[in-house]
């Protein structure tokens, strides 16, 4: 009776693996399931029998890599993302709490988390990024955003007020 | 990185997540790289409410590529208490006609409208202002008309329309539909609401598209419509499968509404051919109304109905006052044989949930009249599931009636609705878009 738990402790130890090798040449061990929440990754198993050896991910560094297998590790239990989804993703921004707390980060990072899992192909945690990057909009003034973004505003005064006049119907909602 | 380093598709993305219009619309102030990403998600879905009107048809001749954007359009005007009605009033819908025209890509159309204007100096004294409600009623039936000219690029994009023409008010008279019926013959249109409209006669030109338009689901909620305007509305499109008349126009039921039920139906047989699900609501309050034949629709495959409307709502006993059944013979099943599901939406809920119907229902199947009867569902304000699902069956066999139907491989199902006073069609997120499916006021004759 007692064996039965370190049986599947054993098993648990042995979880199979993958090895990342990223775009600064560092390799990342990471366990095939929690590596399978990028669909790139499920597909690329699922064509390629031997996965010896490391996969390369040029497009991503080293942090940028741990933090985003930390979001998978997270989110390893997950129902898949149905095709349905894609209408309730757009009208809700709502994030929860881990998500939220994960996202904490600076822009650069935030921007480089939405690349890597564009390229990883890793919904959840794409949709998640680009939530952050809208509720950083959502709200804001025009300078506001600006400030937010750094960006140069290249309209003249009276352009900007003529934009505001046309698209004025929509001011409030 | 910045914003801009993004792939196009990723920032399309993130601004599809900003989601608020008005929000969308600072951030087209931005920059000249972000206005016309911001304005294409602003314009796909538009919102637009009392006052707003004008400004959007002012954004469209601004910049006519965002009428290009345009997928979905709601127009919510509704009346609100101002102190200066006059400088406040009108907002017609109809006056966007000219815009909507533009706007190729638009897929569905929702219109809550307001016919309501404030008094003025110059107006007629017979029509009290209502003449400029027929003139921009014309601007809505040109637009439509010329929606159905042959190669026309109005409105190609078109599939589903919502249409209630003024606000649902049970004291004034509901608005015409005939003044809008052009809306019939758009070609493409698959999905038609009317709500609270007086549908009566379409014009002979209308009626020249006999069997011609797309259209595949039509939902009429509170309407005051005859027969004759029913078979007259399904005279267009080519294969209609779906039909709901829900709902009341008025408060108090008027003396000539559905006083020969069959009519109704029969004004269906015209699209037999493809109706494959039809939900009708058939007020009672005149006793003695038989049961509906339905065998004619050769092709229904789902009927929402009051379940007495298949059994005749029996004789009434002026001694007893109550409605006597069954005193002649069991009454026989007058559905086709294509019916697979049956809904039961009681009309006015008693205490008790009607099972004489289910009992008839049973004894139908049993005789292999419904061969493809696959399920039952009971909708009900009153009774638990509980009530009705494992009530004894009434055959001393110990069974339940979820039993005895699954002897038959027919699931019974009960769900909890809205009451006959609670509003139980939402057409948008408004008090003006709520409406009471029924016709309050009626009186429920009891049966023994």
């Amino acid at each position: 009776m007692t064996e039965q738990p370190e049986k599947i402790d054993q098993v648990e130890q042995k979880a199979p693996t993958l090895t990342f090798l990223t775009s600064d040449n560092v390799t990342i061990e990471v366990e095939r399931d929690v590596a399978q929440r990028s669909l790139l990754v499920k597909h690329l198993l699922e064509d390629v029998a031997d996965t010896d050896g490391s996969i390369p991910v040029n497009m991503v560094n080293e942090a940028v890599m741990k933090k985003v297998i930390e979001w998978c590790r997270w989110h390893k239990n997950d129902p898949p993302a149905t095709g349905d989804d894609d209408d309730s993703r757009r009208k809700t921004t709502d994030i929860d709490e881990w998500d939220q707390k994960f996202m904490q980060v600076d822009q650069e990072m935030l921007f480089e988390i939405i690349l890597a899992a564009n390229y990883l192909d890793i919904k959840g945690l794409l949709d998640v990024g680009c939530k952050t990057v809208a509720n950083m909009i959502k709200g804001k003034s025009p300078e506001e955003i600006r400030k937010t973004f750094n960006i140069q505003n290249d309209f003249t005064p009276e352009e900007e007020d003529q934009i505001r006049r046309e698209n004025e119907w929509a001011e409030d909602r | 990185m910045r914003l801009f380093h993004l792939p196009m598709e990723i920032q399309e993305a993130i601004v599809a997540q900003v989601a608020s219009p008005a929000s969308l619309a600072n951030l087209a102030r931005v920059c000249r790289q972000l206005q016309p990403l911001a304005e294409r998600i602003l314009y796909q879905s538009v919102y637009l409410r009392n006052g707003t009107g004008d400004k959007f048809a002012y954004a469209i001749d601004r910049a006519p590529n965002r009428a290009m954007f345009v997928r979905e359009l709601l127009i919510h005007y509704h009346y609100v208490d101002v102190p200066d009605e006059e400088s406040y009033y009108p907002f017609y819908a109809e006056s966007l006609a000219p815009t909507i025209g533009r706007l190729v890509n638009l897929q569905s159309l929702v219109v809550k409208g307001l016919e309501y204007d404030a008094p003025r100096e110059y107006d007629d004294d017979t029509t009290e202002g209502f003449e400029r409600v027929i003139e921009e009623a014309e601007k809505w039936r040109h637009l439509f008309t010329q929606s159905a000219v042959s190669g026309s690029r109005i409105l190609p994009s078109l599939t589903k329309c919502v249409l209630a023409m003024n606000d649902l008010d049970h004291s004034e008279p509901p608005w015409s539909f005939d003044m809008r019926a052009s809306v019939m013959i758009h070609p493409h249109l698959q999905d038609l609401t009317i709500v609270g409209a007086r549908i009566s006669s379409m014009e002979e030109s209308l009626m020249a598209s006999r069997r011609s338009t797309e259209l595949e689901s039509l939902v009429l909620v509170c309407c005051d419509v005859s027969s004759r305007s029913i078979h007259d509305l399904l005279s267009l499109p080519r294969g209609l499968k779906h039909l709901a008349v829900k709902g009341a126009a008025w408060t108090v039921r008027p003396y000539y509404y559905m006083k020969n039920r069959q009519e109704y139906i029969d004004a269906l047989s015209i699209q037999a051919e493809s109706l494959t699900s039809l939900d009708m609501d058939f007020p009672p309050g005149v006793p003695d109304n038989p049961a509906l034949d339905f065998r004619a629709l050769q092709r229904l495959q789902k009927l929402t109905v009051d379940p007495q409307a298949l059994r005749g709502d029996g004789k009434f006993d002026p001694v007893s006052e109550q409605v006597c059944l069954w005193e002649n013979s069991e009454p026989i099943c007058r559905l086709p044989p294509t019916i697979q599901h049956l809904v039961f939406f009681e009309y006015h809920e008693a205490k008790t949930p009607d099972l004489h119907t289910l009992l008839l229902v049973y004894n139908w199947i049993s005789q292999g009249s419904l061969p493809n009867l696959r399920s039952i569902t009971v909708k009900t304000a009153r009774s638990s599931a509980d009530a009705i699902l494992n009530r004894g069956f009434e055959d001393n066999s110990g069974r339940s009636f979820y039993e005895a139907f699954q002897t038959f491989r027919v699931e019974l199902r009960a769900e909890r609705t809205l009451s006959s006073t609670e509003n139980g069609y939402r057409f948008f997120d408004c008090h003006c878009g709520y409406v009471s499916w029924r016709i309050a006021g009626i009186h429920f004759i009891p049966v023994r």
